[in-house]
Formats: structure tokens, sequence, C-alpha cells
């Protein structure tokens, strides 16, 4: 399995950076594009995003880890702190530390990736997607199976359409609920593995979403034959300093801010179906 | 259409002997469904299922006003119709096709004499078909706990 380091950071460095746009997404969601000029990151980290006068929340990277100057965030507004950095507008303020955690591994040289994103999950994986679109030929086959509540909640809609036209990924949407004129399908993710192709003993699989619907996922993806250690997850619990400190991102033996977010099924399995872990 | 082509079509037929697969060679047929068009409606009599070659077909739910809501799409190889196996034989949705598809179509009537007459047909057609269903309701199940974020409704 081929890691990469993280970007060097200064643990608690705190940059002042400008809104360069903010893009409403879907009806609870926005993108906000900030000018970032030095900070380099890669797929699956988070970044903690600080409103001024508001206080501070780890927000995942949703940009391409190609396009350096500029960082993407998709931040569903939730509470004080993710309402403060929606309602943001081009030339507002906002502090940013990080990169932090760890990042979607790349997978074996000829092995398949799928790419499982549900809701909000497909902001962490969206780099995930550029990284393998610039990386292609390392890959026998590339496919990303989206799930979304309705189809008014599909995020990166744009995205979504320019993946479909190309061969280089195979794209298959569902969502819970519709009505007959959507022209993706309806459905729990699970279902989606029969329409995309993937060997499931060669295949790194990245997933993310609610917790409930990953642990449905690996398990189903254990059951075809994927190994545990090589379906991907990336988990969120309450974070504060960022760096392995506090304590407060604390999921059994590991601290997600520093040995995750990304952490592989194998170490996982036991303990996601802990209450209140 | 030979049963080893059958076989290659779909999981549910997957499992089957080689001899019960060539009685469904011998009663199947293929059809062809417009876009839009009903392949059977809620509450009619269950006279057929249908295994998907190509294209894709929705269950939904007429609703007064507006556009009917999609309860689940299938797609190739997927099983259409459950209610035929087990009475009082009648579909329980209306399915209809949201693209122009191809379909096998197997006579309900002459599968459940023949699953009758031959128990170990029965045996392995109705657990192929439990398996189908459980993977339903098991989706549906996480469905409804309705665990994306979105925006209410
Ligand atoms: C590594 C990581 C990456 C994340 N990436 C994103 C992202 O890309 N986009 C995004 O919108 N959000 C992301 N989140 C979640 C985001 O950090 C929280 O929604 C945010 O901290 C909530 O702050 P608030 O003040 O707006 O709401 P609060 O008042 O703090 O919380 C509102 C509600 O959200 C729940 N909540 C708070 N934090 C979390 C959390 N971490 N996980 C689950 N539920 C939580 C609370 O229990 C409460 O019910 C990420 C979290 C982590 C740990
Ligand atoms: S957030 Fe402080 S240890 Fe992880």
């Amino acid at each position: 399995m081929t890691t990469v380091s993280a970007p060097v950071v200064e643990p608690m460095g705190l940059h002042s950076l400008k809104v360069v746009s903010n893009a409403s997404e879907s009806p609870d969601t926005s993108t906000i594009v900030l000018d970032s000029p030095g900070i380099t990151f890669h797929a699956g980290q988070f970044m903690m995003l600080y409103a001024f006068g508001v206080g501070e929340a780890p927000i995942s990277v949703s940009g391409n880890p190609h396009s350096p100057g500029t960082l993407v965030h998709t931040i569903r507004r939730v509470g004080p702190v993710t309402d403060a950095l929606c309602g943001l507008r081009p030339g507002d303020s906002l502090g940013v530390r990080g990169p932090y955690g760890d990042s979607w591994p790349a997978g074996e040289q000829g092995d398949d990736l799928l790419i499982v994103a549900g809701g909000l999950g497909m902001a962490p994986l969206r780099p995930a997607v550029f990284e393998a679109m610039a990386n292609r030929s390392r890959y026998r086959n590339v496919s990303l199976i989206y799930g979304a509540r309705t189809p008014a909640d599909l995020l990166f809609k744009d995205d979504l359409v320019g993946w479909m036209s190309t061969s280089s990924i195979d794209v298959a949407v569902t969502v819970d609920r519709a009505t007959s004129d959507w022209w993706g399908h309806v459905g729990l993710v699970t279902n989606e593995f029969s329409r995309v192709d993937f060997r499931p003993e060669s295949t790194t699989a990245l997933v993310c979403g609610p917790e409930v619907m990953m642990r449905v996922v690996a398990r189903s993806l254990r059951d075809l034959g994927v190994p545990a250690s090589s379906t991907w997850l990336s988990l969120e619990r309450n974070m504060k300093c960022a760096i392995g400190f506090c304590g407060h991102c604390q999921f059994g033996s590991d601290f997600l801010c520093k040995d995750g977010p990304v952490l592989s099924y194998d170490r996982l399995a036991w303990r996601l179906g802990v209450d209140e872990l | 259409m030979s049963f080893s082509e059958l076989r290659n079509q779909s999981a549910v037929l997957a499992a089957l002997e080689d001899e019960h697969l060539e009685f469904l060679s011998s009663i199947v047929e293929e059809v062809e469904i417009a876009q839009d068009s009903v392949v059977f409606d809620e509450d009619d009599s269950a006279e057929a299922f249908y295994i998907i070659a190509s294209g894709r077909v929705g269950l939904e739910v007429p609703v007064p006003t507006g556009t009917p809501m999609l309860l689940e799409t299938l797609g190739n190889g997927d099983l259409v119709g459950l209610s035929w196996a087990s009475e009082p034989y009648r579909w329980k949705w209306r399915a209809k096709a949201l693209s122009p598809t191809r379909v096998y179509r197997f006579d309900a009537e002459k599968v459940r004499a023949r699953c009758a007459a031959d128990t170990s047909l029965g045996a392995q057609l109705y657990l192929s078909i439990a398996k189908a269903a459980m993977m339903r309701l098991q989706t549906a199940r996480v469905r409804l706990l309705d665990l994306y974020p979105g925006a209410p409704g």
C-alpha cells in the first residue's frame, strides 16, 4: 500500500485567508473558495476553519489537490460555526489552521479503485476523485458510487455531469427519495455494487458518509470479498486542538485528528458498532 | 435463448441447476418495453416475473397530485416482481420502464405449476427469490433511517 506523507505543517499556525467565492450547493450546503497561496494538501485531509468571533470547526478540503493557490471547503449548516462559515462573502476573512490528518491511500498499481460517498461524505472524497483522474493509469478501473437523500441534495452536480461524460470513471448516482422524472437510481449505495466494475480481491475502497452507512457499506464489501484492510473509512468526532494534544477526538486507542480521520476497516470493525464510542 | 445464456443474465438465475434453467429457457419471452410504459400496475393480477436484460425499471407509487414517487429502481440482471411468488398473486406497486428496456418475461402460472410438481426447482428458485427479497428488505430498512443530511422534506 502506498502512503503519502502529509505536507509539513506549523502545528498551531493560524493563517488569515480571504474568501474568493461562496456558492450554494444545496439548500443547506455551501462551497467556499479561499485564496491560500503556499498551502498544499492531500486528498482526505482537513483544515480547522475559524469564523472570527464565533468559533472553530474541522472541515475537510473538497478541492483539487493539483490546483495550488486555493482551498475549497464544502460546509453544511448545522450550528453556529458552520452557519457563520456558510455566511461568509467574497472578500471576508477567516482563520485557517492545517492541513491535518492523514490522506486517502492510493491503492496498489493495477488495482480497481471504488469510491463510495454518502451525503456530505462526497466533500472529502471529491479530492480523491481528482487524484484518481490525475493518476488514471495507476488503476484498471475507477468507480464512484454516490448516494444522497434526494436529487436536490446532490453536491457537485457539474462535476458529476463531467465525470459521467468520460470513460475514465464509472459513476452511479442513487438517492433515497425521488419522483419518477429523476434520471438516476433510487436505492441504497450497496445496490450499485452490481452496476460498477470492480474485482473485490484487487480493490481499494474509499468510503465516507454517515457512520451507519459506512458500516453497512464496509460489511457488504467484506461479504463480496474486498479485504477489510483495503476498505478505508473517514470518521468524524468532535475536535479541538487537531494536533493530538487535547483528546477530544479519541476513538478507542486512536486520536482521529492525527491517527485518522482515514482508517482501514480492519482497524475499525469492532469499534464501529460500540455505543457512544 | 439457451439456458447458459440465461444463467449469465442474473444472480437470481445463476444459482439454478441446468435442468431448471432449461425449463425456464423453454418458457422465456424476450420483450421490449418502451420508455414510460407500465410493466405492471398495483393491484393487478401478478401473471409474470421479469429479469432486466437492459434498461431501467422503477417501482413507483402514484400520488393524487404530481409526479409519482419512486420507491426503488432496478437495472440489468435485477428481478422485477416478487408478488407472483405468493398469494394473493397481486402486484403491490406499479413497475414502469424509465428508459427503453428489454426484459425476459416468465409466465408465473407455468413457473408456479412446475415448482409445485418439481420441489427441487421450487426450493432453488424460492431460495434465490428469498435472497433477492432479503437484500431489498435490508436496504429498505437502512433507507428508513433517513441517514443523509439534507433539507427537510
Ligand atoms: C475530520 C472532520 C472533517 C469534517 N469535514 C466537514 C466538512 O467537510 N463539511 C462539513 O460541513 N462538516 C464537516 N465536519 C463536521 C463539522 O466539523 C461540524 O459540523 C462542525 O464542527 C459543527 O459546528 P457548529 O458550531 O456549526 O455546530 P455545533 O453546535 O457544534 O453542532 C451542531 C450539531 O452537529 C453535531 N456535530 C458537531 N460536530 C460534529 C462532528 N464532527 N461530527 C458529527 N456531528 C457533529 C453536534 O452534535 C450537534 O448536533 C467535519 C468534522 C470532522 C471531525
Ligand atoms: S482534537 Fe485534540 S487530540 Fe484530536
